[in-house]
């Protein structure tokens, strides 16, 4: 085959190759290309890419709007109803010293009452109701109104000091534990338990 | 507790039994149940002045 031959066989397979490349749907062109995602945002938002649409969507961790893999609470609604918040801050900061020794103590105590008192509500609501579906709508709508905020903050500041001794005991006692036993309360008076 | 507080949870059950349209029935509940969650009420109480009274304590030293 002569040098001219060679050329012209060449550029007739180019030819070909671009023509099946233009031939070809843009979106599906480039979910085939190396970075696909990228590829694809580019596309414009009425043509649907098949590739990605199939795909589950990769979590991107710079996009604000996407909730962490990990984050169940946002998908699980009923568990978001009741929210008792118990938070304790603790800072202890020890400096220019010697022979400090700090002991903390923190103890959520009141969480298993709490825990048995919400139990008891539910219980007294659904022995009483005689409908079951409605009996928990009215315990899931009663334990929503009960949100209780507690914040325990402890600062500790040692500077300059030798053969210190430092103890502390931060117990968080639930708020609601109180109120949840005024409403249980309320509830068998009216059932004229007690 | 004092009585503006009972009030308000009774205000509050009052409402979400009328949003649902529901009563509590006294029929339902037999002498035997009756019987039984006075026993869990009266417990509970005592665990939550147990509570109150580990605060207390704890403030207090």
């Amino acid at each position: 085959m002569s040098k001219s031959k060679r050329k012209k066989c060449c550029n007739r397979n180019r030819t070909v190759a671009i023509a099946r490349r233009k031939a070809r749907p843009k979106h599906k062109k480039d979910c085939e290309s190396v970075r696909p995602q990228q590829e694809c945002e580019s596309v414009s938002p009425h043509q649907v890419c098949e590739t990605h649409e199939k795909a589950p969507k990769k979590w991107n961790a710079l996009d604000p709007v996407q909730n962490h893999p990990f984050d169940e609470t946002v998908i699980q609604d009923a568990d978001a109803v009741l929210k008792n918040e118990q938070k304790s801050i603790e800072s202890i900061v020890i400096k220019d010293s010697a022979d400090v020794e700090v002991t903390t103590t923190d103890t959520q105590a009141a969480l298993n009452v709490q825990a048995a008192l919400q139990v008891a509500v539910a219980l007294v609501i659904s022995i009483s109701i005689a409908d079951s579906s409605q009996a928990d709508a009215v315990t899931q709508d009663l334990l929503a109104k009960l949100k209780t905020s507690q914040t325990n903050k402890q600062q500790v500041y040692i500077e300059n000091s030798r053969g210190v001794n430092v103890s502390t005991t931060d117990t968080d006692i639930a708020v609601n534990v109180q109120l949840l036993l005024q409403v249980l309360i309320a509830l068998v008076v009216r059932l004229d338990i007690l | 507790m004092s009585n503006k507080e009972f009030q308000s949870v009774d205000m509050l059950l009052d409402s979400i039994f009328k949003k649902h349209g529901v009563n509590l029935d006294k029929q339902k509940i037999d002498a035997k149940e009756k019987e039984a969650l006075k026993g869990i009420v009266d417990n509970l109480k005592k665990s939550v002045d147990e509570v109150l009274q580990e605060k207390k304590e704890t403030k207090d030293s």
